[in-house]
């Protein structure tokens, strides 16, 4: 009767598959750039200097080799990672916005579920990536529109000067952990495979106090928190010419997991569990001449999810697929102007009982863009994207940036830039049955972004960046699923959402010879709040909006010396109001990892033992409303490297 | 230059100090109303189911005396939480049983001071607690296709009653037990509570979400016509007696999802929900066209005060923030409201 419990069932599943859409956060440490010998990445050729973006190198994300996507962008950008914990899904809020407004690509391909619109970050292994980059709000634009928060672009590359490289891993921890790892890389100057496989599980049975099921708190077991993920990546690089680029790479990935009870309610063994396999896939070819760049892929997307509830009687199977092509095509006018231009197209299906019958989306997206540099140190960005959805055209999306050099010999940028975007509603939004609605508008979002970035070096043993950047991103006709009229949750263009902000970072570096000690801090004060009143009793008006955390930090320092590395990391999450009209929250809370190495070394190969503490002063506290998270946690892991380079010239 | 960098660097690093400075925000504690009333009698007790799985349950109570609303009345007294999704409750005697819904349990209240005495567990999907005799309740259930026969004594489960089907709100009329197979179903399930078997059945139409006794013994059966609009809705007036269908009142359109039938205390005017309040003489031969109170709220649920006839309608707002409760005199006037709690889902008037 009560539509809630009523349409358990739905609701589950939508909250479930969709509600995962409330926010989640992050930031970087510079570390110094590794030249490598050709910097080819994916797909886009636009340089996009004058908007935020932080790029996490491959030295840092090696580091996480044992751990994944959300701990990465958590502990090394601005980004708000909300998570269930470990094997637990982690979406992720950018400004204050909702996971589906994060778009995740890979190589510059589209990830994110065509269904809900976002991606789970638990199911990325740091270990799969060798770089990330995250554009803030409008930068995304330069690979896809829709991405009203901003964009997570993960990168795989090849080693060129790699001739055969073997790496293994074996990780033990608490609560039953244990984390596998291979990979091998060979070839030559034009010709490069890598494969990785991985392999992780975890009873994940913490023990925690629930506070929440009698007046004494009692020590529990979690249960039905189980996970195992397993996948491999297989990557083939061709360079037949200097100006030819061939790359094509399969990533298959397959992950069961139990997924617990909230403490206030008593589980039921292996009551609720989600198994999903996906295969993704994509070719790309990029030809480079003195003026032109061309850069096109394709790639094939093949989702699967069950979702199961036994009390509930749910077995839920959905299906998606999407075939996707690209060009993008850069040149040179004249030295000081650069064009660009590309075009996309994109075709999804669906295949799914929760809809009346199977959808589809055809899209395509078409830009252009110019780059011109007025004087040394002024450069202008214009840009226009135009998309079309199954035939209906979205109004034009129009940005514009500058980048000004403000001192002659001083890396210090002043940038700045405007722009609109629009997201069109997720498939489940558009046909979910019943309460889908096709006929629902798209988000509107206008975004403004200034920032100064700061990059300098002294004595050639200390370097520092510094950044802050202030924003303001407006959207409108925010989609928001509710009971309605009929009796079931419908979604609806319901709130306008005003978003304002404060992200800063600072990192620095002191090397001398044998020795090292890097700092890097991150700060972001979110303002998110809904404008529009849904009805008079409404007082969510003017409110933050639930789990957006109005500030956040998190701060790391590494003292490396030959052969032993040390590295503290600290994150402060503000707290969250988990109800509209903010009269519930969450606490903030404060965590501290310790990770210790030691690396030996003998020839070719190499040798490394790391001890990882998580949550060292085992602090309790919940990321989610009544979802424990585990209190102090070791991670022994031991790693073996052979690596094979090409001679190097005298 | 170089001074000049420095500089630069020494304003950045101030800049990120003090915004990390900022970071350290004041907390207030959560702005709750910590006193806690007096008497649970007279009033209305307030069932604020929360968000699913958001384990943010509550229970408000309207003190009628006082006219003040004390909200989280559970926490407060019992210093911990309710569980996820309360569902409903049922007073009998000097003990109150709150059916928490996803927390598949029941607490047992005692009355006089709110403190939970006992917590029945071993439920599946537990909707309504019905006592049938003095030393036993049944306890229906939206998903385990039976319904739990509770000892009363030791506040155990002695034993299942197999349905077959989802089972919602019960009725002891006489002395056999009416329950709905409201979820997906179209059926009124007879259950003679001594011998605990299911005697008879009725047919009504999909999904009979609510039902009522009127002043001359009739049964009143509420059916929202299915979630997905698979026939009309309806209400069926049934003689309990032969089991008779007598009336059959149908809505007008296929769309509408009527829900929450009461009755006033005189046994004689029904109120629903569908889309606005509606009232309706139980001596009416059709359904009324115009509601009794309509705006622009979407109500979520009502009760009627069986001593005033006062209408309590609910309204959820968004779902995510406390909801408030409108007071409607009988004849449909405004008369206040009262902020609760998180999504308020019934009433349970304690006179």
């Amino acid at each position: 009767m009560h539509y809630l419990v009523r349409h358990k069932k739905e609701i589950l599943l939508l909250v479930y598959l969709a509600f995962t859409q409330l926010p989640s956060f992050s930031q970087s440490l510079k570390d110094t750039l590794e030249i490598q010998e050709v910097c080819v990445n994916y797909s886009s050729v636009l340089s996009m200097t004058a908007y935020k973006k932080t790029h996490i190198n491959s030295s840092i994300v090696a580091e996480y080799n044992t751990r994944n996507l959300s701990e990465l962008l958590g502990e090394n950008t601005h980004l708000f990672i909300k998570t269930y914990g470990q094997g637990g899904l982690a979406t992720s809020s950018l400004r204050g916005t909702s996971a589906s407004h994060t778009m995740v690509t890979w190589n510059g391909v589209n990830i994110n579920s065509p269904m809900l619109g976002q991606l789970d970050f638990s199911l990325i292994p740091a270990s799969f990536l060798d770089e990330v980059e995250v554009f803030y709000g409008a930068g995304s634009i330069r690979d896809y529109s829709g991405a009203l928060g901003g964009s997570v672009n993960l990168i795989n590359e090849p080693d060129w000067d790699n001739r055969l490289n073997i790496e293994l891993s074996q990780e033990f921890g608490s609560y039953h952990t244990r984390k596998s790892y291979f990979s091998t890389a060979f070839g030559n100057s034009r010709f490069q495979s890598q494969t990785r496989l991985f392999y992780n599980a975890s009873e994940n049975n913490f023990t925690f106090l629930n506070t929440e099921i009698s007046q004494d708190p009692v020590n529990q077991e979690r249960e039905n928190a189980s996970f195992s993920q397993g996948g491999i990546i297989q990557e083939f690089y061709l360079r037949p010419s200097s100006n030819h680029f061939l790359t094509a790479r399969l990533w298959y990935q397959s992950n069961n997991r139990n997924i617990p009870e909230p403490m206030v309610v008593t589980p039921v063994d292996g009551n609720e569990k989600q198994k999903d396999h996906f295969l993704r896939s994509q070719i790309n070819w990029k030809y480079y001449s003195k003026k032109v760049t061309v850069n096109t892929t394709t790639a094939w997307l093949y989702d699967f999810l069950n979702y199961s509830n036994r009390i509930l009687g749910i077995d839920s199977e959905n299906r998606t697929q999407t075939i996707t092509g690209r060009i993008d095509l850069s040149y040179d006018l004249f030295p000081e102007i650069k064009l660009n231009s590309g075009v996309s197209g994109d075709y999804t299906f669906v295949w799914t009982e929760n809809y009346r019958e199977p959808a589809e989306r055809k899209h395509f997206s078409t830009y252009f863009s110019a780059e011109k540099s007025i004087k040394p140190r002024l450069k202008i960005n214009m840009m226009a994207r135009q998309d079309i959805y199954n035939g209906e055209i979205v109004p034009l999306i129009p940005s514009a940036g500058i980048d000004i050099m403000l001192l002659k010999e001083t890396d210090i940028h002043f940038k700045a830039n405007i722009s609109k975007n629009y997201r069109k509603p997720t498939l489940n939004d558009q046909y979910w049955y019943p309460g889908g609605n096709p006929e629902l508008n798209e988000e509107k979002g206008t975004s403004s972004e200034l920032s100064i970035d700061y990059a300098g070096s002294s004595g050639g043993i200390l370097s520092y960046q510094a950044g802050v950047t202030a924003y303001r991103s407006k959207i409108d006709d925010w989609i928001q699923w509710q009971p309605g009229e009929y009796g079931y949750w419908e979604p609806a263009n319901l709130k306008e959402v005003l978003s304002k902000g404060i992200e800063s970072f600072l990192s620095l570096r002191l090397s001398l010879t044998g020795f090292s000690v890097s700092f890097g801090a991150n700060y972001a004060y979110t303002s998110a709040t809904n404008m529009k009143p849904s009805g008079s009793s409404d007082m969510s008006v003017n409110k933050q909006l639930v789990y957006v955390p109005g500030h956040q930090a998190n701060a790391c320092i590494k003292v490396k010396t030959s052969g032993f590395m040390v590295k503290y990391s600290y994150s402060y999450i503000g707290k969250r109001y988990i109800s509209s009209d903010n009269s519930q929250f969450l606490p903030s809370y404060k965590l501290s990892d310790l990770s210790l190495s030691y690396a030996y070394k003998k020839g070719n190969q190499r040798a490394e033992l790391n001890l990882f503490i998580e949550n060292i002063w085992s602090i309790d506290y919940q990321a989610i409303a009544y979802h424990p998270m585990p209190g102090r946690s070791y991670f022994l892991s031991i790693r073996y490297f052979f690596k094979k380079d090409k001679a190097k010239k005298r | 230059m170089k001074r000049k960098k420095i500089k630069l660097l020494k304003t950045c690093l101030l800049f990120a100090g003090i915004l990390f400075i900022v970071g350290c925000e004041h907390e207030e504690n959560l702005t709750t109303d910590n006193d806690i009333p007096g008497t649970f009698k007279p009033g209305v007790f307030i069932i604020n189911e929360g968000n699913f799985g958001g384990g943010n349950g509550s229970v408000s109570y309207f003190d009628l005396t006082e006219s003040k609303m004390y909200n989280h009345i559970f926490q407060e007294i019992n210093d911990r939480s309710l569980g996820d999704i309360p569902q409903s409750m049922f007073i009998m005697d000097s003990l109150g049983f709150i059916v928490v819904n996803n927390s598949a349990k029941i607490e047992v209240i005692d009355m006089d001071d709110f403190i939970s005495v006992n917590t029945i567990s071993g439920f599946s999907s537990p909707r309504h607690f019905l006592p049938v005799s003095d030393s036993t309740a049944y306890v229906s259930d939206m998903f385990s296709g039976s319904i739990s026969v509770v000892n009363l004594d030791n506040y155990t489960i002695t034993k299942t009653i197999e349905t077959g089907m989802s089972t919602e709100q019960m009725m002891k009329i006489d002395n056999e037990v009416f329950i709905a197979n409201w979820m997906g179903g179209n059926k009124i399930l007879v259950i003679d509570p001594i011998i605990g078997e299911i005697i008879d059945s009725i047919e009504v139409i999909i999904e009979p979400n609510s039902m009522v006794m009127d002043k001359n013994h009739k049964l009143w059966v509420l059916c929202s016509g299915g979630y997905l609009n698979e026939e009309i809705p309806g209400i069926l007036r049934i003689d309990p007696g032969t089991r008779e269908k007598e009336e059959i009142f149908r809505f007008n359109k296929l769309e509408s999802s009527p829900s929450h039938l009461c009755i006033n205390g005189l046994g004689d005017t029904l109120y629903f929900l569908n889309n606005g309040i509606f009232q309706m003489p139980v001596s009416d031969t059709e359904i009324p066209s115009e509601p009794l109170v309509l705006t622009e709220k979407l109500f979520y649920s009502i009760g009627i005060d069986p001593e005033s006839g006062i209408i309590y309608a609910s309204d959820a707002i968004d779902y995510q923030q406390k909801g408030k409760v409108f007071r409607y005199l009988p004849e449909g006037a405004l008369r206040d409201s009262f902020d609760v709690d998180i999504i308020p889902g019934s009433f349970v008037f304690n006179r």
